[in-house]
């Protein structure tokens, strides 16, 4: 009789748990997996930044529909669509540098320094170099700055900032010190940046002695890049008529 | 033995049928559960067959250590640390070495029976 009363417990905990292993089957195979906690940053970060990418992509789709709109109305109003495509082709030749732009931002002064050479020190550490000019330029697109210019010359793409023995060679153009940096951006921001504390690079050549100013200004032109450019090896893609 | 195994495929075809879901952030907690009510079948099975069955021991240790372990998957997981680990190589073990001793006692009967 004991063996029965036994049989019958063991088999209806079996029971339970035949009933408890499908249920669980069945939820598994909804395809989610076991997350542990120290996974849960990990992909929530994914998330994120998925989320942010939809977003992006949502406010394209946005803007592409608008100009899709525009030359549309363009065509209806006018039957050509020349005034949007002139003040794209003004947008462009902006960004380009090819214009003269006008706007608040900072302006830094970078001179030699003025130290007595004293017995043993290399000279070089009390001059400006092409490099330290690289680096102010690279610092402040980093900050956001829209238009640089270098003693009047417009930094475009293809702007080198050559060292040439005692001068620096801009657009082919020969400077020597002081060099003048404008750049055109919020000026809180670009100046904040540019003589961020301890570590900042401009901070860096004012401890080797080098004469560094920094100024905002409420309005800075900075001039169009006047040299011609010549397109020899790229080659323009011509969409089929 | 035969109860048990009778048991558990009635059980997972009532299973099948069976309309509620539980909920999803769950599922981590009820398989270490699972692993533990299945040790504690496999235990009872064996002391069925040693003839050392005691049912409070059995009911008690089948919903008593499921439940233990659920709670220590659980608290492993606010912690931190993978607690359920230990649950899952506790039971596992116990429940392959409960296999042996069954599979010994069903060849052993299985000779004096054919003798």
């Amino acid at each position: 009789m004991a063996r029965r009363y036994e049989n019958i417990i063991i088999f209806f905990a079996a029971l339970l748990l035949g009933i408890t292993l499908t249920i669980q089957f069945r939820t598994a195979q909804q395809g989610v997996g076991i997350i542990t906690s120290d996974t849960v940053p990990q992909l929530n970060n994914e998330l994120h930044n998925t989320k942010s990418e939809i977003e992006s992509l949502r406010q394209q789709l946005a803007d592409l529909r608008g100009r899709v709109e525009n030359y549309e109305r363009a065509m209806n109003e006018q039957g050509n669509v020349n005034e949007i495509l002139q003040d794209q082709l003004e947008t462009v030749r902006t960004l380009a540098g090819l214009t003269e732009v006008e706007g608040p931002g900072i302006e830094i002064v970078l001179n030699d320094s003025k130290w007595e050479l004293t017995h043993g020190n290399d000279p070089n550490l009390l001059l400006v170099h092409d490099e330290d000019i690289l680096t102010v330029v690279s610092e402040l697109k980093a900050a956001g700055a829209e238009a640089i210019a270098i003693n009047g010359q417009r930094i475009m793409f293809n702007s080198e900032i050559r060292c040439g023995g005692p001068t620096i060679n801009i657009n082919s153009v020969r400077y020597a010190p002081p060099y003048t940096i404008a750049a055109i951006g919020e000026p809180n921001t670009l100046f904040g940046y540019m003589s961020s504390a301890e570590g900042g690079y401009l901070d860096l050549l004012e401890y080797y002695g080098l004469e560094v100013s920094i100024q905002q200004k409420e309005s800075i032109t900075i001039p169009a890049y006047v040299r011609s450019i010549n397109l020899r090896h790229i080659k323009t893609d011509k969409e089929g008529e | 033995m035969l109860m048990a195994l009778i048991g558990l495929g009635l059980g997972i075809i009532m299973g099948l049928f069976f309309p509620y879901n539980i909920p999803v952030v769950y599922s981590a907690y009820l398989s270490v559960a699972i692993l533990a009510a299945l040790d504690s079948v496999f235990g009872g099975i064996r002391a069925s067959l040693e003839n050392s069955f005691n049912s409070n021991i059995f009911i008690t240790g089948f919903f008593g250590n499921a439940i233990l372990a659920a709670s220590l998957a659980y608290i492993g997981d606010r912690l931190g640390v993978p607690i359920y680990l230990a649950a899952v190589v506790a039971f596992g073990t116990r429940l392959f070495q409960n296999f042996a001793v069954i599979r010994r006692h069903v060849f052993k009967t299985h000779r004096e029976t054919t003798k």
